[in-house]
């Protein structure tokens, strides 16, 4: 069997595409060699998982920046496998068949790192009591002045934001008459500019 | 010749003076109101609160974190929201003692927008969040402790260009 026929074995193998006449070339070729077939299985295994945890129509960020960086990656990883070639196995040199799972893999770091945020008293509140679906990807983050505050997000059967609880703000004061001006502290610079800019 | 070129320059500098900036075109209003609410006697409030609506009575008590047992209004106002600067409400005027400045980020759609919202009290910032909302549908922020009960905020977008 010629190495591109086996190749493209080896892919629809790991998509799940064989019919039967290709799924029993495939078990002769595993008979022939079990490490072959151990060496696949975790090629599947991780695509299978990789596929699970990513939703297909999410675009990656940035596409050109990542393109670039991926690229580069292959091409390093190529580069640095170029004296072992020789001596590799043919099916070894099924490197390409890498490269979609390596993106996978990027995306799914991306997402990693976008859910993992300090929460509470770092001062960045979390996103909210509803799970971890898409519904969350609205949800607010909150910010705070004081390391002493804390936020809870909260949001309806929409996966919509209805309410911030933010707990620990200072108390206003009871005597505080909100019927009256108060002239005894300035205003925010930023109000004063709004304000500014509003009139001309 | 030099009187085109005076004249012509003089047009182009009275054209500019009256260009408007697109970031102040208005887009939209904002309606931020402010509750007080308590599981105490609700006079403490003072004669200036109002009686709350039903229908945001209902919508408060939706929801357990601002379920409280009464509710009044302590006053509210309606900026209107710039396209590219940062506009201010003042829902306890004429005081100033909390203030909400927002604006802007982005559109999400007909009726939609991310903005950045920052709660002031006592002339300062206190925490700021970048919230998607919806034209129509208020943004609850449970805020300080005064009078034995809890300041809530609703932040509601009440028109918005397409």
């Amino acid at each position: 069997m010629k190495k591109e026929q086996t190749e493209e074995l080896f892919v629809k193998w790991v998509d799940g595409r064989l019919n039967n006449e290709e799924q029993s070339q495939l078990d002769e070729l595993f008979a022939a060699d079990p490490e072959l077939e151990a060496e696949l299985t975790g090629a599947k295994e991780v695509t299978a998982v990789l596929q699970s945890e990513i939703p297909k129509s999410v675009e990656p960020p940035y596409p050109d920046f990542f393109n670039s960086q991926l690229m580069r990656k292959v091409d390093l990883e190529i580069a640095a496998q170029r004296p072992a070639e020789k001596a590799a196995r043919w099916w070894e040199s099924l490197r390409w068949a890498w490269a979609p799972v390596g993106a996978l893999a990027l995306v799914l770091a991306f997402f990693a790192g976008q859910r993992m945020s300090p929460q509470g008293n770092g001062g960045l509140a979390d996103r909210g009591t509803a799970d971890s679906s898409e519904k969350s990807e609205e949800l607010p983050n909150v910010y705070f002045a004081e390391k002493s505050l804390t936020a809870e997000v909260i949001a309806d059967a929409d996966g919509n934001v209805s309410a911030i609880v933010v707990e620990g703000i200072t108390a206003i004061s009871d005597d505080i008459d909100f019927a009256r001006a108060d002239r005894t502290t300035s205003l925010p610079a930023r109000y004063l500019q709004s304000e500014e800019r509003r009139l001309q | 010749m030099k009187f085109l070129v005076l004249i012509s320059a003089s047009a182009l500098l009275i054209a500019d003076l009256f260009a408007q900036d697109p970031g102040m075109e208005p887009i939209g209003s904002l309606g931020v109101e402010l509750f007080y609410a308590t599981n105490d006697d609700v006079k403490l409030a003072g004669d200036q609160a109002q009686e709350v609506a039903k229908d945001q009575v209902k919508a408060l008590k939706a929801i357990k974190e601002l379920s409280f047992s009464h509710y009044r209004r302590l006053g509210g106002d309606r900026p209107t929201i710039l396209r590219g600067y940062e506009s201010w409400a003042t829902p306890l005027k004429p005081s100033k003692e909390i203030l909400v400045s927002f604006q802007p980020i982005k559109r999400e759609g007909p009726g939609k927008m991310q903005m950045v919202l920052e709660y002031w009290q006592s002339k300062r910032k206190v925490f700021s969040t970048n919230p998607f909302l919806t034209k129509g549908k208020s943004l609850y922020l449970l805020g300080p402790e005064w009078r034995k009960g809890r300041l809530i905020l609703a932040v509601k977008i009440l028109n918005l260009k397409d």
